[in-house]
Parts: structure tokens; sequence; C-alpha cells
């Protein structure tokens, strides 16, 4: 179901996506691309510079507030410094860096070997009809099967070590990155194949100057969602069976009721999320330079 | 075919006939700022309409006719210069001022029959008046059968009836259109150039409109206005002083035509 | 041989199936975790029979239905006020954005510590799972009107609220079913999934996790094709909807 969202309306999901934090970061950002339609465009340039530190700056001066008001005892709406002091004294004794080295390990070995293979079988389908016609219903039969509700499965199977995790990161990156490379494989446009055909265009510049750029951008917008989605997965899997990484660490500070360690927790994972979509996106736009102006 | 829906709008049939308006460009400039760079898009517009009068605008692609429709209907309030109609400055849009856009603009979530219903939303009529005169206008384009269509049901040609529909429904004092009958085949565009020309006899209002197609201008324009390009300006004004309905063939006709035509194309070789 | 290939989708979910069944039944190693298909069935009778089934895909279901409920009707809101107002734009825009990168179940820790282990913390995560994509795809859609018929919709003198309701919302409507799409997946998935955080209780999370515990991969399995077939069910009905809504579309 997750990757029936992903894989299955990449087009349409991700142009808009894409349009989305477009206008999200050109706001962030001044100097971004103004591709936003000329009926939002001045909404667009508006937004600039320190507006957008307003609500921000008011909730953590509305969490300073509450934390130090007495309503609340400090160990459950922990002050913004004593988070901060959490953060230092785990980064000094090397806690967070280890725990994140383990999480950043899983997913990148996870994340490689699904999108190898979600490449590697999406484009088969692609290119061959045969292909296509024997894989493609099976994927979409799986692609109904939420990866979060594979867990207890896989651990049955796989047991709780290092494998099951990966195995799960890669399962939910490969179904996406195939599902997108087949369909963008699948969706270039016949017009592009024939201009080619008409200028009599050799095979090689074809590949390259057509089939390539008009397979690209749809096939990195479908690993970018994939990225995501593995890393929700992993914290979820770190949440249950681990004995390191960012999730495990949450879940031992919701054991002792450390809450300050959990909202450690939440705002790395969050820096990572945000880390690892923006890179992505900038990795997309150097990639499909035509895309933007 | 065209004598059937013609005789099928009644002149007393018609409520509230509106008094065409007068309008008056005067020393009209619009500037687009693009990236830092400033377009002069429209330079010095000088222009008055008469109302009741037809006039067609012709000139070369991108030399500004929608942006002064746009200006004149009210869409854009930033320019220098006066567009006044009937002695009052143009602001912002007002029922008085009706448009065919080059595209169509039909909203596609509406059928034919809202979308023309749609030019009503604001007025106060009862609904079996706005009912009414939705029929009428469907049966006026010709468009009978496909009242509960959607556009994208309709061909391009359909879809552009259906929009001079709905600007037509809540009769305003002065018309604007831009290329309207473009997308229509030669033998619907004979017939809907008739039909503009009994509506507007009918109406009385002021139209104006722009066209790529000569011809059609002097069909239909007492005055036919030819724009210049980079920066758009008036270039001439040629007066058409032929009676209706004109004869397509005669000489004085296509005198006039091969004149525009000429000065369009930078061409002055006649005689 | 034309008929024949139609039926080339079948041949691999076959072939599994088989191989599945083939290593069922070689020993009792294998047996334990390629359960035979028979018994699978037999579990599944079973606990349709005795009504374990029904209530836990109940209990999952309701919760779905109501995490929705509340999460899209919010996010609609949220999101809504957002292409509205342009202070709210500037207020809300940028925390949400800034919430989002949190993975989902990066909250279930602090959620638990907060609101507890009980059932109104699963609806929370299940509320947040809609709430997401309903804002960004409602505000999307609406700020993203098309230009000209803005005009159109100026032309005509419609005022704030009539352009809302005739022009700015219908045109938004594809967007925010792409919304209700994403929402149902999210919502459904993370009902399931929140149960495997916070206290035991019925659903089909829990009947998964009870039959993990006693080792028992039939009903696993049964629990993972109930919340397949479900997901797609649900999938189905919305989309069934936008095209009942959204007939007026093109179909590209
Ligand atoms: N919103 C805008 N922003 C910037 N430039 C614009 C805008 N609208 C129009 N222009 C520019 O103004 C010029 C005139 O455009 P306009 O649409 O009025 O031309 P036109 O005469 O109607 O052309 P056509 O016959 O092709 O319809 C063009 O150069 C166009 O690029
Ligand atoms: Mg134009």
């Amino acid at each position: 179901m997750v990757d029936q969202v992903t894989g299955g309306s990449v087009f349409s999901a991700q142009a808009k996506t894409r349009r989305s934090l477009e206008s999200f970061f050109s706001w962030l950002a001044a100097s971004g691309p103004k591709t936003a339609v000329a009926a939002n465009a001045p909404r667009t340039l508006k937004r600039t510079g320190l507006t957008i530190l307003l609500s921000p700056v008011l909730l953590l001066a509305g969490w300073f507030a509450l934390s130090h008001s007495g309503l609340f005892p400090t160990e459950v709406v922990v002050p913004p410094e004593e988070v901060a002091a959490t953060f230092w004294d785990m980064v000094r004794s090397g806690d967070l860096q280890r725990n994140l080295s383990s999480s950043l390990g899983r997913l990148a070995i996870g994340y490689g070997i699904g999108a190898g293979i979600g490449l590697l079988l999406g484009s088969f389908m692609g290119l061959s009809r045969n292909a296509e016609a024997y894989l493609h219903p099976t994927f979409q039969l799986i692609r109904q099967l939420p990866t979060i509700a594979l867990i207890p499965g896989f651990i049955m199977v796989l047991g709780i070590g290092e494998t099951v995790k990966i195995v799960l990161v890669a399962k939910a990156t490969a179904l996406p990155v195939a599902l997108a490379a087949f369909e963008g494989v699948k969706g270039i446009p016949r017009v592009y194949l024939d201009v080619a055909d008409i200028y009599k265009i050799r095979p090689l510049t074809r590949f390259f100057r057509v089939i390539l750029p008009a397979t690209v951008p749809p096939v990195l917008s479908g690993m970018r969602i994939a990225l995501s989605r593995s890393w929700m997965v992993l914290v979820g899997t770190e949440l249950l069976i681990a004995d390191s990484g960012i999730g495990q660490m949450m879940e031992w500070g919701r054991q002792v009721f450390r809450i300050d360690l959990v909202l450690v927790g939440v705002v790395i994972t969050g820096v990572i999320g945000f880390t690892l979509d923006k890179s992505f996106r900038l990795l997309e736009r150097r990639l499909v330079r035509w895309r933007y102006r | 075919m065209s004598g059937g829906a013609m005789a099928r709008l009644d002149d007393d049939k018609r409520s509230e006939p509106s008094h065409p308006g007068a309008l008056a460009i005067k020393s009209l400039n619009k500037r687009y700022r693009m990236d830092g760079r400033i377009l002069q898009v429209l330079q010095d517009i000088d222009l008055n309409i008469l109302p009741g009068e037809f006039v067609s605008i012709v000139g070369r692609s991108g030399c500004g006719k929608s942006t002064l429709l746009r200006l004149i209907v009210g869409l854009e309030a930033d320019y220098d210069g006066d567009i006044l109609l009937d002695d009052q400055p143009i602001r912002s849009t007002s029922l008085d001022r009706g448009i065919v856009f080059q595209d169509h603009s039909l909203l596609p979530w509406m059928t034919v029959e809202q979308n023309i219903g749609f030019a009503l939303l604001t007025l106060d009529l009862p609904e079996s008046e706005k009912k009414r005169r939705v029929a009428e206008h469907i049966d006026l384009v010709n468009l009978s059968g496909f009242a509960k269509a959607y556009p994208r049901e309709l061909s391009g040609g359909m879809a552009q009836r259906a929009a001079i529909a709905r600007a037509l429904v809540n009769e305003p004092k002065i018309l604007l259109l831009d290329e309207p009958l473009g997308a229509l085949d030669a033998l619907t565009r004979i017939h809907l150039q008739r039909e503009l020309q009994r509506i507007r006899t009918q109406n009385r209002s002021t139209m104006i409109m722009v066209t790529h197609d000569v011809e059609e201008a002097v069909y239909l324009g007492d005055r036919v206005v030819v724009m210049d390009a980079n920066p758009g300006r008036i270039g001439r004004v040629v007066t058409v002083p032929l009676p209706h309905p004109r004869d397509r063939g005669s000489r004085a006709f296509q005198h006039i035509r091969d004149e525009i035509l000429a000065d369009l194309t930078g061409a002055h070789d006649t005689d | 041989m034309l008929t024949l290939s139609r039926f080339r989708g079948f041949v691999l979910p076959i072939a599994l199936i088989m191989l599945w069944s083939a290593l069922s039944h070689r020993d009792a190693a294998h047996s334990f975790i390629f359960v035979p298909l028979e018994n699978v069935v037999a579990s599944a009778r079973e606990m349709f029979l005795n009504g374990e089934l029904s209530r836990n895909w109940t209990a999952s279901l309701i919760r779905t239905s109501s995490g929705f409920a509340i999460g899209s009707g919010i996010g609609i809101a949220v999101g809504s006020i957002m292409a509205i107002s342009r202070f709210a734009d500037r207020l809300i825009n940028p925390l949400y954005q800034a919430v989002r990168q949190v993975p989902l179940m990066g909250f279930i820790p602090l959620i638990s510590l907060w609101f507890g282990n009980g059932e109104s913390s699963k609806l929370f995560i299940v509320s947040l799972a809609a709430f997401y994509p309903m804002v960004l795809n409602t505000y999307e859609g609406l700020i993203n009107t098309e230009k000209k018929y803005l005009s159109v919709a100026s032309v005509f003198k419609l005022g704030r609220w009539r352009t809302l309701r005739y022009v700015t919302l219908p045109s938004a409507l594809p967007s925010i079913f792409t919304g209700l799409m994403q929402a149902t997946a999210f919502a459904w998935l993370s009902s399931v999934g929140s149960e495997f955080f916070f206290n035991p209780g019925p659903g089909l999370g829990n009947m998964m996790l009870n039959a993990q515990a006693a080792f028992r991969m039939d009903a696993v399995l049964l629990s993972v094709i109930a919340i397949g077939v479900t997901g797609f069910g649900m999938n189905f009905l919305v989309q069934r909807a936008s095209r009942v809504f959204l007939r007026w579309r093109s179909t590209r």
C-alpha cells in the first residue's frame, strides 16, 4: 500500500511534489528557480528571508515558556535547552555518532541493494514486453503489502539480526524503484522516438540523447520517494528490534522515560529525512538540468 | 442551416437590451517586467470606439493584441494612460464588458449549460429566466444537443462557440473577442461570422475583435486597426465604408482586404 | 496462442506457490517457515469461524476510518486555510514542512510518553498519517488553480467565495483526491503498524504479533493477506469515488 502510492502514481504525484517543494525551496532560498505558475508567482517571491523563521521561533518560544511555566513537570515537557544539552552530551560521548552510523549504514546497504534490484527489474520490465507480461502483475500484487506489515513475518524467517533490517529496507526500496523505472522506460513519449526516427538519429545518440534524458527524471523521483520511505521503515524496524541505531536510541529513551533523548531522536530523524531528500533533489537538478531554467 | 439558427432568436424575446458603450483609449502604455528586464508590450495606443461600432484588430503574433483586450476588460490594472468606458476609467472587471478568450477557457468541471450559466451567477434574475437565457444562447450557437456535455467532449470549434455563448449571455455593453473563430473550419467560420454580424446589429453592442484572418476583419469591422509589433502600437486604421451584408467577392471588399494584407506583410507592391 | 499469452502474468505467482508448497513438504524445519498452504486455509477457516478474524479486522478498520476522518478533515481545513490566507501560509507552512521531515514512526516514542500507550495514541498516529498528504495536496491544488480560470471568474465578477466554490475548489479536486488516496493508504498501514508499538488490543497487527509469538506462520500469512486485500479494497473504493467526482476530466 505504501509502495502503491509511491510507485503507482509516480508520474502525477511526483510532478506535484516536485512543484510543491520547488516553491518551498524557492522561498527558502529566494534565488531558487521560479517555476511556480504566474498566478502564485508574487506569492512565492514574497516569502523571502525572515518570514519563514517566524513560526519556528514562535514554536521554540512557546515550548520554552511552557516548559518553564510549571504547568508540567520538566521531565514531561523538557525545556529546549535541556534537549540541546542532552544532544551535546551524546555528541561528546560518541553515542550519537555510533547510533547514526549504524542506522545510516543499514540504510545505505539496504537502499543500495533495493535500488539496484529495482532498477534492473524495472528497466527489464519496461524494455521487454515479455518480461512485463510475466513480472508486472506479480509486482502489482506485492506492492499491495505495506512493508511495515511484513515485519513480524520477516522476523520469524530471518530472526532479529542485521539481515532482517537490511532486507526490509531493500524491500521498501526495490518495489517503488522498480515501478518508477518501469514507468519511466515505458513512458517515453512516442513522439520523441518518432522525431529521432525522422531525423535518422544513430542508435547510440538516440539512447543518450533521447531515451536516457526522458527516463532519468521519473526514475530519480521514484528513487527519492523510495529513500524517504525506506528511512521511515528503518526507524520503525529499529524501534521494534535493534541493539543500536537512532530508532533503538529513541526506544530506549521511551523505556527509561527520558523524553529529552526521544526529542533528540525526533529532531535527528527529521534532519536526516530532510537532508536525504534535499541532497537527492540537488542531484536530480544537476542531472536533469534542462528541466529547470 | 444558418438561416434556421438566426430565426430562433426573436428580437422581442430579449430582455433589457443593453446600451452600447463608447470606449476611449488615450496614450495607453503597458510594460511587463520579466527577470528584471522590462518589456514594452503596448506603446502610445490612442483609439476611440463609438457606441455600437465593430472594430477589428489585426497584427503579427505577439504584438500585444491579447494584452490590449485584457486591459480593456479590466484584468490588469497596472498600466499607464487612460481607458474610459462611457467616460468611466476602467480599473477592474465589470459585467458591462464581456470577453471571449483566445483559448476558450471553459471551466472543464462544468457542462456547457453550467458554463454559460456561470456568466449569470451574480445577476439578480429568477432561476427560470436564467434557464431560459442559457437555453436561448445554446441554440444561438447551434449547440442544442450538447447542453449537458463537458468541455472535453466538445471539438475545438464547439468549445469556442460555447465560449461565445457564455460571453453573450449576460448582454455586456461591450464585447471583446480574441480570435474567437480561430479554431473553426471554414464553413462554420463563415456561418459564425454571419451570426456575429447578426448578433451585433440586434444587440447593438460595441464589439472589438482580434483576428488573424484579414478577410474576417474586413467582413465584420466598421474599422480595421492594423497593429505593428515591438513595441505593439497602432500602425494604421482602415475604415470599411461598405454596407452590410458585405459581399466578399466585390471589388471594393477585395481592394480593402489586399491593402491591409500588404500592410501586414510589409509589401506595398500594388500598381 | 494469443489467449494463452494473456495468462503469462499468472506464471510467476503460480510458480512461487508451487515452490512454496514443495519446500513446505520437505521436512519439519522447512515447514516451519514455508507453512503448507492447506494450513493457511485451515487457520483462515478457523479464525473466520471463531470470529477472531472479523473482530480484529473490524478493530483495525474502525481505527483507520476514524483516524482517516479526523486527519484528512483537519488536513483539508489546514491546507485550505494556508491556501486562502497568506498570513496563515507563512505561519503554518514552515512548521508543516519541518515536522513532516520526521518519519511517522519517529513520533511513536514521543507520543507514547506524552499520551500513553492506549488506543488514543494509535488513533493519533493514524490521524497524523492521513493529515500530512491531505494538507499538502489540498494546498497545492488550491494555489495552483490555472490563471485563466481565475480570469474568467474575475470577468464575471464572481467575488471571493463564489470563486472558491465554483472555480478554485473544483480545480483543486483532482489534487484533493490524490491526497485522499494517499491518506487512506497511509492511514491503513499506520493503523496496523501502530499496533506493534503500543499496548496490545484488538487489531490485525496484534493478531499478527500473537501469531509470531506463537510461531504460527500460517496465521502471520493470513494477517498479511487480510491487510493486503483490505488495502487494495480501500484504494479501489477511493479510486471509484474519484472517478465519479472527476468525470469531467479528460481521460488521457
Ligand atoms: N503576463 C505576461 N508577462 C510577461 N510578458 C507577457 C505577459 N503576457 C504577454 N506578454 C508578452 O507580451 C507580448 C504580447 O503578447 P500578446 O499575448 O498580447 O500577443 P498577441 O498579439 O495576442 O499574440 P497572438 O496573436 O500570438 O495571440 C508578447 O511578447 C508576450 O511575450
Ligand atoms: Mg493573442
